[in-house]
């Protein structure tokens, strides 16, 4: 009867999860169709830049290798990592004696001559998944007074993982004046952006999803505008991930304060390629971003990143975004994971200063 | 050993930046107007007396994320910045920096980044 319970449960998820990817697959098709017409955007807004400490000090590279809530950023598929799964020495044995039987109680050969759909359930219903929730946090002081604070969380839910996440920026004390050349006083620039996610795992593969809203705080007057983003995470062997990013899949900004027509934001890719020798735990990380709806000038930047482990629960990074060299370090005691980086910003203005702090529960 | 180990990997990671970092020659109060401003219907209008008597001046305007948007140079002050592109199209809302570097009839050169915000 519980079996059955169970069964059926997973069967109504299933159908659930299908229409969830249908319905979102159909909404990226149908707005990049819309805002295709738009014109394009000129200007890098702050979702478009990284930060955090362990983003920075990979070089940005994490796009293939990243695996707690700051997925929503960086690629949405990476929180198909927070899935629940928890193999203890137990839940191993548990797991055995589901697919094998006991020596006292068998499984009957009768058991495995259901249909391709029945195994595959059966198979599934062996990971035993439990409740997993983590929380990510990060705050980055960058140079010309900008500072940014990230925070999301993620959870499993729907037979895949949610994610909600913010972004917030802000430079405070710009002189204003007004057009005689007059002062009036200091004024503010705010930028504050709301995520949510959904990713899932399909054999080798995971798949992510996001939607983001952004409002923009521009001294007095504000503009807002809004994105859909997907991700792709594989591992065709054990060694091996790549990433795929794909920002502003569909997206729109509001073009002027003073006005309500919106331009179409640029579609920015990111790739990952990590290379992770066996019982190492040194990621090896190369990877670039394009913005393929650049109009003036080149902006392929090239990624490169390395972890090193020093101990069993510290390590070293190193990163190169574009001719940006990033240094960090971190410690990960399992349920808590503190990283720092710094990292020299492009116009060679000064030192920036990444932390970040992840829990798991 | 490895106490060793991680203090000359310290000491490693230190020496690029300092060997990367340049100094930054202040230049004084400038002065962007309107700020913020609307390139539909305003210019931007940079000047300061600490450049008045600059023999020439060239300015670059970066987006948040410190990417080029814009460069020009002017051969007198105040100059203008009309919030647009090199191929015309009007800049995205948002906040931008500009610099500023100024060379004076003695070959000294001074450098100044100003926020402006693009309405």
């Amino acid at each position: 009867m519980q079996k059955e319970n169970r069964r059926r449960m997973q069967k109504k998820y299933k159908h659930l999860k299908e229409i969830i990817m249908k319905k979102t697959t159909i909404l990226i098709f149908l707005s990049a169709i819309l805002t295709t017409g738009l014109s394009a955007d000129t200007g890098g807004r702050p979702m478009q830049g990284i930060y955090g400490a362990e983003t920075v000090g990979k070089g940005g590279t994490v796009t293939a290798t990243v695996n707690n809530p700051s997925a929503i950023f960086w690629n949405p598929a990476g929180l198909a990592h927070i899935n629940g799964i928890t193999q203890t020495e137990e839940s191993i044995e548990k797991e055995a004696e589901e697919a094998f039987g006991t020596e006292s109680n068998p499984i009957p050969e009768k058991f495995w001559e259901g249909s391709n759909e029945d195994k595959e359930e059966k198979d599934k219903s062996n990971a035993l998944r439990s409740f997993e929730m983590q929380i990510f946090t990060a705050y980055s002081h960058l140079t010309l007074d900008r500072q940014v604070a990230l925070g999301a969380i993620g959870f499993t839910a729907l037979k895949g993982t949610i994610g909600i996440g913010f972004l917030g920026t802000q430079v405070l004390g710009i002189d204003g004046y007004d057009s005689s050349g007059a002062s009036t006083g200091a004024i503010d620039y705010q930028f504050g952006a709301v995520i949510l996610a959904y990713a899932w795992e399909s054999g080798p593969s995971k798949f992510g999803v996001s939607g983001t809203y952004m409002s923009e705080y521009l001294g007095g007057p504000s503009v807002n505008g809004a994105n859909l983003n997907a991700g792709w995470q594989f591992d065709p062997i054990p060694i091996i991930s790549l990433g795929v990013n794909l920002q502003n899949i569909a997206g729109m900004y509001q073009e002027t304060a003073a006005t309500d027509s919106y331009e179409k934001m640029d579609t920015i890719m990111d790739l990952a390629l990590a290379i992770l020798p066996p019982s190492t735990n040194i990621e090896i990380l190369f990877g670039f971003r394009n913005n393929l709806d650049a109009e003036e000038t080149s902006s392929f930047t090239s990624r490169m990143g390395l972890v090193i482990p020093i101990t069993q629960s510290m390590f070293l990074m190193g990163g190169v975004e574009g001719e940006n060299l990033s240094f960090g370090a971190g410690i990960n005691l399992n349920f808590l994971k503190f990283s720092y980086a710094v990292n020299q910003d492009p116009l060679r203005t000064g030192f920036q200063h990444h932390v970040d702090l992840n829990f798991k529960f | 050993m490895r106490k060793y180990v991680i203090i000359l990997t310290a000491i490693l990671m230190a020496a690029p930046f300092s060997l990367m970092h340049s100094k930054n020659r202040g230049i004084g109060t400038i002065r962007a107007y309107p700020n913020p401003f609307n390139p539909s219907s305003d210019t931007l209008t940079v000047d300061g007396s600490s450049i008045n008597s600059a023999t020439a001046v060239s300015f670059t305007v970066y987006d948040f994320n410190q990417e080029e948007i814009y460069s020009g140079t002017a051969t007198s002050v105040p100059f203008t910045w009309s919030g647009y592109t090199k191929s015309g199209k009007r800049v995205s809302p948002g906040l931008y920096f500009i610099r500023i570097i100024a060379t004076f009839s003695d070959n000294a050169t001074g450098l100044k980044y100003i926020k402006v915000i693009v309405k």
